[in-house]
């Protein structure tokens, strides 16, 4: 795919397709601009057979019906080729990191988004839940239209009433409140401003999961308004607080990029050390390199303890003594000296919700010297701008009937406020409420008026995650339904001309044009930056940043808080966090997310209560177990986990479960856990102290995809540590010569296609199942089939725990098939439906297999998948292919498979004959990196590498030549095409 | 066509047994004997000789065997090798299982076909009884009378004085 | 017009005896045998019907919704693969063994007890292999394409089938397994049929009678190559019965399975397949000499010599589940010992040691004269060798599918109520087939009864 990627259309055709824009007026297609579509050397008749061909592949792949409505054929734009897929440029929606991304487009309808490699930030990596947002576009649960009142109505009569509204409002100098979630788009935040700046307009930023605590203290430590831009590129040694950087943290992905390229032991020394301190066990402390769970009350504390002892080096900085005897002095030592060691290219990040705590951090840094270095102030994250103190004012104004209009854009404080109720009421206060949610949510059936924006991949827009990093966002397929975009309402609101298309131009020709010299005439500007998605101005020089904050307070309430907790005494503590998958619970209607096993505990479908395994066994609970969570007025039931490495007296629980509006997927799954987060004074606090944990006598099982966690002494996952890779690079990993051949290999074909994983890149992020999901249309099954063991996945990642259950190592291996070269699954089926294809592909034949499941027993790695039932169009399976929407996201080059037959990874075989077709109709040889799996494709830690092991030069031989290579199950001789590269641990 | 017979019908096997070959001592030409069971013995007495059947085994087995063996070279090798989990097109040891089991299909069948041929027995043919008894409970020899043949009072006083429960004569076709 | 003229004075002094036609011990046989076939059916045959056609319709309806909906309603998953079917499988082909080697091998042996069970044996193993024929047809995920095993000309180009594949050797071996034993049954059959023929006045029974005995007239000439046939057939079923299930074995010998990867089990099978099908032999036998009278034929002598059967064969078993565990130990492959500690010590470690129970320990009690004289204790020991073969599959089937390679697929297997009905409805067809046979065919070969008894103390031939 890169190769079409890099492809670059001549400039008259980029002149050409303006025209056409400016012809094609409000068509939504208007100035799009396509990464990909026909290359030049194609004739239009070689086009139309191209054409002809994808119809009918369109038409054989399940997509049916429907199709056309996604297709305003009318003035069907050039780079729009039925069956050729189209790249879009444009922004992720999916969360506030804005990662910059492509869409794969097949007939007008997007199928598919990768990462946009040309963003120096993200690169072309994304994670789990930004693969699914494309499966969000084709959601039932969207409202199809705007309601009023819970009935139909017209944009017309709607606008006419909101603004008239609005102007007596403005009028009577009474109240009007936009409510939104963080603005990421320049274009956004200025058409807001210009909203609120007009008398009695205002503008309140709110987000599901608070950072305030992070932006208030680095606006009183560095006068600095913003989230510091953390680089982990720099860091040479990472110390974690209860911070998930790597899984849900502000940006994952730019984060798991940065600090996996620090994970190369061949770099040698230059490998990171990561010590991590937290509660649960979360994907980024199963990384750490050392692990130490601590109590969420006693975030402070550590840090504290870690600037205590960074001050004692630095000297002239006074910090007092803390009582340490709760925590691992000998950690926090070897930290500290780590960390000193380190200075300039070391990183201290901390997740507490707290002022204090994240004060402290800052001080820890700023000794360390690693301000301007590793943590950025002046290009810091527009991320996360949300103010907790102006939300908990206004809804003290609602309750007070002091607002007269509400708007709610992006937010859903009904589900997600911890006092949900108490904002549900004060709604109930204000005259006229408007919601611009996609659909009838928590919060949006208490609107007197919903006007549903569009999918982010309908709509036009921009955005700025990071200072001087802009990015753009195109629409890739015509609104599905009656919907406008936000910015369109508000424009219409303020009676201005709703289009945003020209709005987002102007910003851009005003604002960020002048700002490069690159290009002389706008249009060519605004072309370029269209196609490439992203324009990065140059960033602020780094100028100095005194630490200016109060640390002796700081110091002052983290020990109070510890006096409290100590008094608080008996109960557990509680700790809540943002799952991976359904994150913040926006996107929990989403099947994929429901599905994607957790990164660490492997369950889906729902929360649980994390228990340690020593408390468990003291109350005698199990996993499953029904336990009542009740921390003050509130009671949360669910069932339990037992969760090695979870620290002694704490339950983790994840947020953004138990939606009640969300929609069919969603509705019902796990329990909203917001409610136990506290409120108190200004910000929202995870965690909680004085919890009580009460068993309820029922049972729900989990339904995890993993239940055994031991390797059992077997050699599955190699791993060593950093030192003795350096002065024995083979360590161990090397042992298997190649077994002895029973047969006379059989001759080879052109290729022989392989893959290499990196066991100490992976992180374990499952980004790579999602993308695999979207890409080959695997089905989802739901909570009670995986309870029986039979979801679908091609590619799991097999997770281990080694050593202590109180502080495990955890390891983790995608496992997919290994496309072995003596296949056990081959001569096994009694109609050779599975056989091996001359480039050493182990190829499944659906048409032909009936379905005996022999080949399943035969495989060593298990990764075979059966059809249990019909999963598409299946009432019993009511999730995405059950419904004609929901359809539009299959790949039209990938079969839905039939019930009864056997399927599994096909190395993306629909992409390497992409790949291989790309090539020929250039007339050379398929270059290495041409072919991309899904699963490469996806992965932000690239630790995966796919490619030709007949080429001795292509990346993937290379690896599988490296001294940390090995196969897994070599010793059964099966001869897997897919390499592992041991795990290193700088420990 | 009808000719006549000397039926004697024995309760005894063994007497029976003596009985013809007191007769065949005698030179007459026993026709046949029925029996509700083989009677042993009474083949060396009847002078029968060895069935030829287990050469028909033999043949149809060999045939059987070749034949599958053949099919599955030429499956596997010549009309559609693939590459089955890296082993060889001709995988002779994998061949066989399948090999043995029609083999002795083959063999099986061919036998028990020749043998209904040879006896002609076949659905709706009517059986030639020499009286119903002799598929419950009685034995009986059949002489088959041709004009000058022999002295037909002899063969039944043989008969007789070896234990014939009763001596009839018919005409009919056996 | 031919008359024989006796010469006057002979005939004087010998005149022939009063007809006494017949023998009459041969042909209270035929009744003995015959009588049940017009007797209106007992109390007991119909009560044992109902419940065999109920268990059948159960199966039937299981069978039904599982094509219907998929595999997916049984407890299987991405692990565990097989369980309940192919167990019922090899169980099923198990007990059909037991009636090839009483009916081929004994008679090459020229074990004369057999006569009189051997037809009833034979019928039991045509029942058995239905039953199994029909598990590994309906584990299929699309049945309905199930055709495709045979290797058929076709238009779909070069299409074949693959003749590495065990599933394949089954296909082969099951097919050739029933076809032979019907041959076998059936040949076996015709002077039955011609004595019920001539037994019967003239009617439907009569009819049919003829059509199926061929027009047998018990032809010397026949006889003698009919008995060559036999032996030629028995000689054929007896490496017939071995091979067969010897490959049903190799399924699991050659796959790479730690527990099913084991040269052991070609002989280990077979041994076991005789031992269950002796269990089930005796089960029915002990049924139907009650049900049906012929505790004269259905003797003491032959439960005792099947007891012994058992006792061997079950030792034999027992022997092997020693040597796997030894081999596991001794081989030092890390995957093989974990496999047979988990069975030992694992989830399923309560069928592991029922099994053992049952198929090892249980057969010693034999080797006791009054046991074995004992009918009631045979038919409790004769179930509980059915449980404990059923068990034995399973364990083998389940326990090393459960937990391979990779702990991180390790799973549990519980079977769904379906699963149960489907095998509760293979008894059910096993049963109707039996009880039905049992009615309407002549359940002891009189014509060899009538042989061994018309040469009892005779020198055989």
């Amino acid at each position: 795919m890169n190769a079409e990627l890099r492809f670059w259309k001549s400039v008259d055709e980029l002149r050409r397709d303006a025209d056409d824009g400016a012809a094609a007026g409000r068509d939504c297609f208007a100035g799009q601009r396509a990464r990909t579509g026909p290359p030049p050397a194609v004739s239009r008749r070689d086009f139309l057979t191209l054409a002809g061909f994808g119809l009918a592949a369109a038409a054989a792949a399940c997509s049916r019906g429907s199709v056309q409505k996604a297709i305003p054929m009318l003035n069907q734009p050039e780079q729009m080729t039925p069956g050729v897929a189209s790249y879009y440029a444009t922004t992720c929606g999916g969360c506030s990191a804005g990662c910059a991304l492509l869409v794969k487009t097949r007939d007008g309808r997007p199928i598919k988004v990768e990462g946009n490699a040309e963003s120096a930030v993200f690169g072309g990596g994304t994670c789990a839940s930004g693969q699914a947002t494309v499966l969000s576009l084709y959601d039932d649960a969207r409202l199809k239209g705007p309601l009023w009142r819970g009935q139909p109505a017209a944009w017309a009569e709607i606008d006419a009433h909101v603004s008239s509204r609005i102007a007596a409002a403005a009028a009577a100098r009474k109240r009007v409140v936009l409510l939104s979630r963080t603005i990421l788009g320049p274009a956004t935040r200025r058409l807001v401003r210009e909203w609120s700046s007009r008398p009695g307009f205002e503008h309140v930023t709110r987000d599901a999961i608070s950072y305030s605590a992070l932006r208030d203290a680095t606006r009183a430590s560095f006068g600095v308004d913003g989230i510091p831009h953390y680089r982990f590129a720099g860091a040479s040694v990472i110390v974690g607080i209860e911070a998930d950087f790597l899984g849900a943290w502000l940006s994952p992905v730019e984060f798991t990029r940065e600090y996996a390229g620090r994970r190369r032991p061949e770099s040698g020394a230059l490998m990171s050390r990561h010590v991590h301190f937290e509660s649960g066990l979360s994907l980024t402390g199963s990384n750490a390199d050392l692990r130490v769970p601590i109590a969420p009350s006693e975030q402070g504390l550590v840090a504290l303890a870690l600037l205590h002892r960074i001050a004692r080096r630095h000297g002239g900085f006074e910090v007092p003594e803390v009582d340490e005897s709760s925590l691992d002095a000998e950690a926090l030592d070897e930290a500290a000296e780590d960390l000193w060691r380190a200075r300039g290219e070391s990183l201290v990040v901390a997740g507490a919700h707290d002022e204090a705590t994240q004060t402290i951090v800052h001080a820890t840094n700023a000794l360390l010297g690693n301000i301007g270095r590793t943590v950025d102030l002046d290009n810091v994250s527009l991320q996360k701008q949300g103010d907790d103190a102006a939300f908990d004012r206004l809804v003290e104004d609602m309750a007070e009937r002091r607002v007269d209009v509400l708007i709610l854009y992006g937010v859903n404080p009904a589900y997600d406020a911890p006092d949900a109720d108490r904002f549900a009421a004060a709604m109930a206060r204000v005259p006229l409420t408007v919601s611009l949610a996609d659909r009838l949510d928590e919060t949006a059936a208490r609107a007197d008026i919903v006007c549903p924006d569009h999918h982010f991949l309908e709509a036009w827009g921009d955005a700025e995650p990071i200072a001087r990093h802009c990015s753009l966002a195109q629409p890739t397929i015509a609104p599905l339904f009656d919907t406008r975009a936000a910015q369109e309402s508000l424009l219409a609101w303020q009676g201005r001309t709703p289009d945003f298309y020209e709005y987002l131009r102007a910003y851009w020709r005003e604002a960020l044009f002048p700002a490069q010299d690159r290009y002389d005439s706008f249009d060519e500007f605004w072309d370029h930056s269209l196609h490439d998605g992203v324009f990065a101005r140059s960033p602020r020089p780094s100028n100095e940043h005194r630490f200016e904050g109060d640390c002796a307070r700081a110091a002052a309430s983290v020990l109070r808080a510890r006096a409290q907790r100590a008094a608080a005494g008996i109960g557990y503590e509680l700790h809540l966090y943002e799952p991976v998958g359904v994150r913040d619970g926006a996107h929990a209607n989403n099947p994929w997310l429901q599905e994607l096993p957790d990164p660490v505990s492997k369950v889906t479908w729902g929360n649980y209560a994390a228990l340690a395994p020593a408390l468990a066994s003291r109350l005698a609970l199990a996993d499953g177990d029904v336990v009542a969570i009740e921390a003050g007025a509130q009671r949360v039931e669910l069932p339990v986990l037992v969760q090695p490495g979870q620290s002694a007296q704490t339950i983790s629980v994840a947020l953004g479960y138990g939606r009640t509006r969300a929609g069919r997927v969603a509705d019902g799954v796990g329990a909203n856990a917001y409610p136990l987060a506290q409120s108190s004074g200004g910000g929202r606090r995870y965690i909680r102290t004085g919890v009580r944990l009460a068993r309820t006598g029922r049972r729900d099982p989990l339904a995890a995809t993993q239940t055994h966690h031991s390797m059992e002494g077997r050699e599955i996952v190699k791993q060593t540590t950093l030192a003795s890779f350096l002065e024995s690079p083979a360590g161990g990993a090397d042992a298997h010569a190649d077994l002895p051949n029973l047969w006379a290999e059989r001759p080879r074909g052109e290729h022989n296609w392989g893959m290499a994983i990196d066991l100490t890149a992976c992180t374990g992020c499952s980004a790579c199942v999602t993308a695999c999901q979207a890409e080959n249309n695997v089905p989802v099954v739901g909570r009670d089939e995986v309870r029986r063991g039979r979801e679908m996945h091609w590619i799991r990642l097999d997770r281990y725990y080694t050593g202590s259950e109180d502080a495990p190592e955890t390891l983790v291996q995608p496992m997919m098939c290994q496309h072995c070269g003596h296949a056990p699954c081959e001569p096994v089926c009694p109609v050779l439906a599975t056989v091996h294809s001359s480039d050493g592909l182990n190829q499944q034949v659906y048409n032909r297999c009936v379905g005996t499941r022999y080949c399943e027993n035969n495989c060593p790695y298990k990764v075979r998948r059966f059809n249990w039932f019909e999963y598409a169009r299946n009432d019993r399976f009511d999730f995405n292919m059950n419904s004609p929407l929901g359809e539009m996201v299959l790949n039209p080059d990938v079969t839905v498979r039939s019930r009864g037959v056997m399927e599994k990874c096909s190395l993306c075989v629909q992409r390497i004959q992409a790949g291989k077709l790309e090539a020929s109709r250039e007339g050379r040889p398929v270059a290495d990196g041409d072919i991309q799996t899904a699963c490469q494709q996806v992965c932000p830690a690239e630790a995966i590498v796919f490619g030709d092991l007949a080429d001795p030069s292509s990346r993937v031989s290379r690896l599988s030549r490296q001294q940390r290579r090995y196969r897994v199950l070599e010793e059964v001789g099966t001869r897997p095409n897919v390499t592992y590269l041991a795990k290193v641990r700088n420990a | 066509m009808a000719s006549a017979y000397l039926i004697a019908t024995f309760a005894e096997p063994r007497a029976l047994v003596d009985a013809v070959a007191a007769i065949r001592a005698r030179g007459f030409k026993i026709y046949d004997v029925y029996a509700p069971c083989p009677v042993h013995g009474l083949d060396e007495a009847m002078g029968i000789r060895r069935s030829r059947l287990p050469y028909v085994t033999l043949v149809a087995g060999v045939l059987a065997c070749a034949a599958t063996v053949a099919f599955e070279f030429y499956v596997a090798v010549f009309d559609w090798a693939l590459n089955i989990g890296g082993k060889p097109d001709n995988s002779t040891l994998a061949f066989v299982p399948i090999a043995f089991e029609m083999t002795v299909l083959g063999a099986g069948l061919a036998t028990a076909a020749a043998f209904l041929l040879r006896a002609g027995l076949f659905p709706g043919s009517a059986p030639k009884l020499a009286g119903p008894p002799v598929t419950d409970d009685t034995f009986a020899v059949a002489l088959r009378w041709r004009p000058n043949a022999f002295d037909t009072g002899e063969a039944r006083n043989l008969l007789i004085e070896n234990g014939a429960t009763d001596i009839r004569q018919m005409v009919g076709d056996l | 017009m031919i008359r024989f003229e006796p010469r006057a004075d002979r005939s004087l002094r010998l005149q022939p005896r009063p007809p006494i036609v017949g023998n009459p011990a041969l042909g209270r046989i035929t009744d003995d045998v015959a009588r049940p076939l017009d007797a209106r059916p007992g109390l007991g045959w119909c009560a044992c019907f109902a419940a065999a056609a109920t268990a059948l319709s159960i199966g039937v309806a299981c069978v039904a919704y599982e094509i219907a909906t998929g595999i997916g309603v049984w407890g299987l998953n991405r692990t565990v693969g097989w369980a309940f079917d192919i167990t019922n499988f090899v169980f099923w082909v198990g007990i059909g063994h037991a009636g090839t080697l009483i009916s081929a091998i004994l008679l090459l042996f020229r074990q004369r007890w057999r006569t009189s069970i051997n037809r009833s044996a034979e019928a039991m193993t045509i029942f058995a292999v239905v039953c199994a024929a029909l598990f590994p047809l309906i584990h299929m995920g699309r049945p309905w394409l199930a055709f495709w095993v045979f290797p058929y000309p076709n238009s779909r180009g070069s299409l074949w089938v693959n003749f590495r594949s065990p599933l394949l050797w089954d296909v082969f071996a099951i097919n050739t397994y029933m076809t032979i034993s019907l041959v076998f049954w059936y040949i076996g059959m015709i002077p039955d049929f011609a004595t019920l023929r001539d037994r019967a006045s003239a009617g439907l029974r009569k009819t049919i009678y003829s059509i199926a005995s061929l027009g047998w007239n018990g032809s010397h000439r026949t006889w003698s190559r009919y008995e060559t046939l036999n032996v030629i057939l028995a000689g054929l079923a007896t490496p017939l019965v071995i091979s067969v299930h010897s490959i049903v074995s190799m399924d699991f010998a050659t796959s790479i399975l730690p527990g099913w990867h084991t040269t052991i089990f070609p002989p280990y099978f077979v041994a076991g397949a005789v031992y269950s099908g002796f269990g089930m032999v005796t089960t029915l036998l002990i049924l139907t000499r009650s049900l049906m009278h012929l505790e004269a034929y259905i003797t003491h002598r032959n439960l005792d010599a099947m007891a012994k059967v058992m006792l061997l064969t079950g030792s034999m078993v027992g022997l092997a589940y020693g040597t796997e565990f030894y081999v596991a130990w001794i081989s030092g492959n890390m995957y093989e010992q974990a496999t047979f500690i988990g069975r030992a010590t694992g989830p399923y470690a309560w069928c592991f040691w029922t099994m053992v129970a049952c198929n090892a320990l249980a057969p010693q009690v034999l080797w006791s004269k009054r046991i074995r004289a004992s009918v009631p204790a045979l038919f409790v020991f004769s179930i509980l060798v059915n449980v404990g073969m059923w068990l034995e599959r399973f364990v083998i089937i389940v326990t090393s599918l459960h937990r391979s390679y990779l702990p991180s697929s390790w799973v549990m297997y519980r079977p769904t109520l379906i699963e149960v009905g489907t095998l509760v409805g293979s008894f059910g067809l096993f049963f109707s087939c039996f009880l039905l046979f049992i009615r309407l065919l002549p359940m002891i070969a009189m014509w060899e009864v009538k042989g061994a008894a018309s040469h009892a103390g005779g020198t055989h031939g």
